[in-house]
């Protein structure tokens, strides 16, 4: 932080230099066509300045440049002493010509990129939709659960009620399942709210063997079914950290569904396996997800962690997001890096405790 | 096909959904309207288990861990297991619940919906599975019966239903008028046809079976 600000912004340093560089560009032409004799049509070369001019500005700049160069053939046209009017006209005819058409070509491109520019704004814009509108689906999705069960409790209890005699006994079974899911409901709705204010985590001490153990029974199933191994590295005194236990099985269960999803496609031959290791460095405790998957598409090692970032058809692109939204909010710090021989590795630390769990 | 439905067994629901709370209620529903329901958490756990010989009614989550609810309702359609399936989805996916309706689904109801709804799709279901049963029973008994015919039974069966009278079939057997009338006498009995015309229904179900 403390580094000089020079080169700061490289993108803003490249662009003045580009325009000093077409400043003396137009001078130089300028010198040369009122130097040279008027039979050489040296200002033929500002359509080059108005072509380079492109990089710079959008549609007005450009016409504003084209004028300026005009101006300064006709200034030079005047300055040049000439006995012979008429070779004089003709040659200015023609450097007007020349940069006439050189706006209009550089006209053309700006339009060009522009719309460009537009059609990739637009499809970036349409692809964020989908997602937003596969996050919607997804929320309507886990609402809809214990929504479905409270209705139809709710219809279970008054038809017991309304039976004669009431059933007291089985209308008070349903009452107690309405709560309970209204609960859970609830539940979905806090979370989903906590995520998206980032509020501080309800803390405990955490084994974290114990954690990647357990989050790793949860994707049991999964793995076998698609045939893949899960294999640990854990040392024999576990890093103890003070996390949220909820949030931490979800960041190791998304980096588990991740891997397992990056070997999608392997043949039976060439086996799927993932790799749990956990280590103390320092005083922070490490996790790493290790997997032999497709890997990364190159230069993604960043935008893996944007929002509604997705390689996946049925993807949302939320599972970093949210891991890393985690793993910060507790103090750590999460990256992802192509794994030997191939597949991915996904490590995230942890201030580690010195309690014990 | 009345009488016989209310001869049928005891109905039962087959309730698939991965959600522990959504089977749950879903059972104790059903129970408060007198239906006996059986609770399944995937299509795989359904399709092991033993089919009970009543009329029954699948209600199938359409999208579930494992084994899809449409992957599912594909396979039955193949198999022999033909059971009406009334789905329920938490997604109001239109683009599966057409193709869940083409594939010959009851209903297609998304979560969270009308307790009635439900109720009535189900009664829908089971109905039609008593008339599939019946249909089924009697086209047995009608194999059954057309079995203890002996050959040449059979044949003059096929003249009768044909339409052709007594003194005809004698003639083109080459057996005496008399002995045609007692085999149809027989054959009637081992049919169990009031008439000729039932006669004939029988002979054009066995047919379309067969077809
Ligand atoms: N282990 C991995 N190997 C290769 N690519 C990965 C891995 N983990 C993540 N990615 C890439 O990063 C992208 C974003 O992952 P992220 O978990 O945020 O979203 P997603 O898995 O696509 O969707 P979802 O929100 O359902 O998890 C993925 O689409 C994939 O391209
Ligand atoms: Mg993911």
């Amino acid at each position: 932080m403390g580094l000089p600000a020079r080169n700061r912004d490289p993108q803003m340093f490249d662009q003045r230099l580009k325009i000093l560089f077409l400043c003396a560009l137009v001078a130089g032409v300028f010198i040369l066509d009122t130097e040279t004799s008027y039979d050489v049509a040296a200002s033929g070369c500002y359509s080059v300045t108005v072509l380079f001019g492109v990089s710079l500005f959008r549609a007005r700049g450009v016409m504003i440049l084209a004028c300026i160069c005009a101006g300064l053939t006709a200034l030079s046209a005047i300055l040049t002493h000439s006995h012979e009017h008429g070779v004089a006209l003709v040659n200015m005819l023609i450097s007007v010509l020349a940069l006439a058409t050189a706006t209009f070509l550089a006209l053309r491109i700006v339009a060009v990129e522009a719309e460009a520019r537009d059609a990739q704004a637009h499809v970036g814009r349409l692809t964020r939709m989908n997602s937003l509108g596969a996050l919607t689906a997804s929320i309507a999705h886990e609402i809809n659960q214990p929504l479905t069960a409270i209705l139809a409790s709710g219809n279970a209890g008054v038809r017991w009620l309304a039976q004669a005699p009431p059933r007291m006994d089985r209308a008070q079974a349903n009452f107690d399942r309405i709560v309970t899911e209204a609960g859970r409901a609830g539940d979905i709705i806090d979370r989903l709210r906590r995520l998206a204010r980032g509020d501080p985590p309800s803390k405990t001490l955490i084994d974290l063997n114990a954690a990647i153990q357990e989050a790793a029974g949860l994707v049991k199933a999964d793995y076998d079914r698609s045939g893949a191994s899960l294999e640990f590295r854990l040392p024999a005194a576990a890093p103890v950290v003070l996390a949220d236990p909820v949030q931490i099985q979800q960041v190791l269960h998304n980096l588990l569904s991740n891997a397992l999803e990056a070997g999608d496609g392997h043949s039976k031959r060439r086996k799927h396996r993932v790799t749990l290791s956990c280590e103390t460095v320092a005083d922070e405790a490490v996790v790493t997800v290790a997997d032999l998957g497709v890997g990364l598409p190159s230069d993604a090692t960043e935008k893996v962690f944007d929002a509604f970032w997705t390689t996946k058809g049925s993807g949302i692109g939320m599972g970093l997001t949210i891991c890393r939204s985690i793993v910060e909010n507790h103090g750590g710090t999460m990256s992802i890096a192509a794994n030997r021989p191939r597949g991915a590795r996904v490590m995230f630390s942890l201030p580690a405790s010195t309690r014990t769990a | 096909m009345i009488a016989a439905a209310a001869q049928d067994a005891e109905p039962v629901v087959y309730v698939i959904d991965d959600d522990d709370s959504i089977r749950f209620s879903l059972e104790d529903l059903l129970g408060s309207v007198g239906l006996e329901a059986r609770t399944f958490a995937s299509a795989e756990a359904f399709a092991a288990s033993p089919r009970e010989d009543r009329p029954a009614c699948v209600i199938l989550d359409i999208r579930m861990p494992g084994m899809s609810g449409l992957d599912w309702q594909r396979e039955m359609a193949a198999g022999k297991d033909h059971l009406p399936i009334v789905f329920i989805t938490a997604h109001g996916d239109v683009h599966m619940s057409v193709k869940a309706m083409k594939a010959g689904a009851i209903e297609f109801l998304t979560k969270p919906f009308r307790d009635q709804d439900l109720l009535d799709a189900i009664r829908e279901g089971l109905k039609l599975n008593v008339e599939q049963r019946a249909a089924h029973a009697e086209l047995t008994r009608l194999r059954a019966c057309y079995g203890a015919l002996d050959k040449r039974e059979k044949q003059i069966m096929r003249e009768v239903v044909d339409g052709s009278p007594s003194r005809e079939i004698a003639t083109a057997l080459g057996l005496s008028e008399i002995t045609i009338k007692v085999r149809r006498r027989q054959i009637m009995q081992k049919m169990q046809a009031g008439s000729i015309p039932a006669l004939v229904r029988m002979a054009v179900k066995l047919q379309a079976a067969e077809g």
